[in-house]
């Protein structure tokens, strides 16, 4: 019941209304035109104190105490006379703080509920896109440097490719020197279009298993290859996921909240946008 | 990476395996340098770039020992180049000619690609605009290690 209520658009914008009659009051009671008045109440102290403490690991002495409360002072008696002068208004920083805390105030109260199972199975099932397993590749390659073979690159392939089918040379005493590995297991796809350079990968993700095949060009040169594996790519369950889903979850929910109370906050003005001057948008060919 | 040498066996100068392999989606290697620096008897400083090895048959002139550029193949109006000159890969032991085991010194490898568009030539192309003619618009990208560094032994 009270979540609900807390969800409330509604209880947002009563929210949003007390915090500006609060801070309403607060500019009156401190306004410039009432003789000015700074009192340093007992509270304001303890927090001051509580503050240094955190900070030093120590509580402060009367010396540091007298610091504290002249800056406090100061800093009430610039921060009030900075009001009056307006320069609040109009300030890109301010504007974007008073947003972040804003914004912080209803996040805090809409999405820190824990999911149960059932959500996270159903948030699962809705966005396969976002938890679905790459494809997974073991094999072994004999690289071929065409700087090496010159002309004779596609002879010398296809007699050490017809050995190699033959079950004759031994594999790792074929081929030209090579800084890669001749041999990878489970490598994600994309990994092996980082290594190789994506058409070695789109040649390699239709290559028939258990065989010597080839050549595949990669960006260094021709590869004879051996597919001893593939994992085709798959739906993880979510035990598997279960991390990554709730940390998405709680994304969307986040965004979720966020919208809403927008809906909400912007259901009480009426927006108008002027066109933009053509020529101040950035014209992309 | 990096690494700390000393006390060098009398009659002898240290040797470095280097190899580098071309990143897959960029351009090919021209050639890998080593970069020597050294302190004299006098406490100045001094530095020397060795070409260690290099893509195609290239010679380094026989008088000042300077290995004539791989060749360009950057189209700047397109923003193109390609990999028809240059290596995907470079290996080469080297030792170093003038090692004197009494001196402090330093090596440090750099690798070159080949000439590729610099930035200015993407941006030019993308927006339509022409550069101003000081404007640079190619580059040779690189790569370089951390330094071993040679102490002499007391």
């Amino acid at each position: 019941m009270l979540r609900r209520i807390i969800r409330d658009p509604l209880f947002h914008f009563l929210m949003l209304g007390a915090a500006i009659f609060a801070i309403y009051g607060f500019a009156r009671r401190h306004s410039t035109d009432k003789p000015g008045e700074i009192v340093v109440t007992q509270g304001t102290i303890e927090n001051l104190v509580t503050g240094f403490t955190r900070t030093w690991q120590r509580p402060p002495t009367e010396e540091d105490l007298r610091g504290l409360i002249r800056d406090y002072i100061r800093e009430e008696a610039a921060y009030r006379q900075a009001l009056a002068m307006g320069l609040d208004r109009d300030d890109m920083i301010l504007r974007r703080r008073l947003r972040q805390k804003l914004e912080f105030v209803s996040d805090d109260l809409a999405s820190r509920t824990e999911p149960s199972e059932r959500d996270l199975q159903t948030f699962l099932a809705a966005h396969p896109e976002l938890f679905q397993r790459e494809a997974l590749f073991s094999f072994n390659q004999i690289y071929l440097n065409p700087q090496i073979h010159g002309t004779s690159l596609q002879h010398d392939e296809s007699r050490l490719l017809n050995a190699l089918q033959k079950g004759q040379p031994d594999p790792a005493a074929e081929g030209d020197p090579f800084l890669l590995p001749p041999s990878f297991q489970d490598i994600t796809f994309a990994d092996v279009k980082k290594t190789f350079g994506e058409q070695f990968a789109s040649g390699l993700s239709s290559l028939p298993t258990g065989q010597w095949q080839g050549p595949i060009r990669s960006s260094y040169g021709e590869h004879l290859i051996l597919l001893s594996k593939r994992t085709d790519r798959y739906m993880p369950v979510l035990a598997e996921v279960r991390d990554q889903v709730r940390r998405e979850w709680f994304d969307a929910r986040h965004i979720e909240a966020t919208n809403r109370f927008y809906q909400a906050l912007l259901s009480h003005y009426t927006v108008k946008i002027e066109p933009p001057e053509e020529k101040k948008v950035a014209q992309v060919r | 990476m990096g690494g700390d040498l000393s006390n060098a066996p009398a009659g002898k100068s240290p040797a470095f395996l280097v190899a580098a392999l071309k990143d897959p989606i960029g351009a090919n290697l021209d050639r890998i340098q080593i970069i020597k620096g050294w302190l004299d008897s006098k406490g100045e400083t001094h530095e020397k770039v060795y070409d260690v090895v290099w893509s195609g048959d290239r010679k380094p002139d026989p008088k000042t020992g300077e290995l004539s550029p791989v060749g360009d193949t950057v189209d700047v109006p397109n923003a193109t180049y390609t990999n028809t000159i240059g290596a995907s890969e470079l290996i080469r032991v080297w030792k170093d000619p003038e090692f004197d085991p009494a001196q402090r010194a330093f090596y440090y490898v750099r690798v070159l690609e080949i000439p590729t568009p610099r930035w200015t030539a993407y941006d030019a192309k993308y927006f339509g605009i022409t550069m101003p003619p000081e404007v640079p618009m190619k580059g040779q990208e690189r790569a370089y290690t951390s330094p071993i560094w040679y102490t002499p032994g007391k």
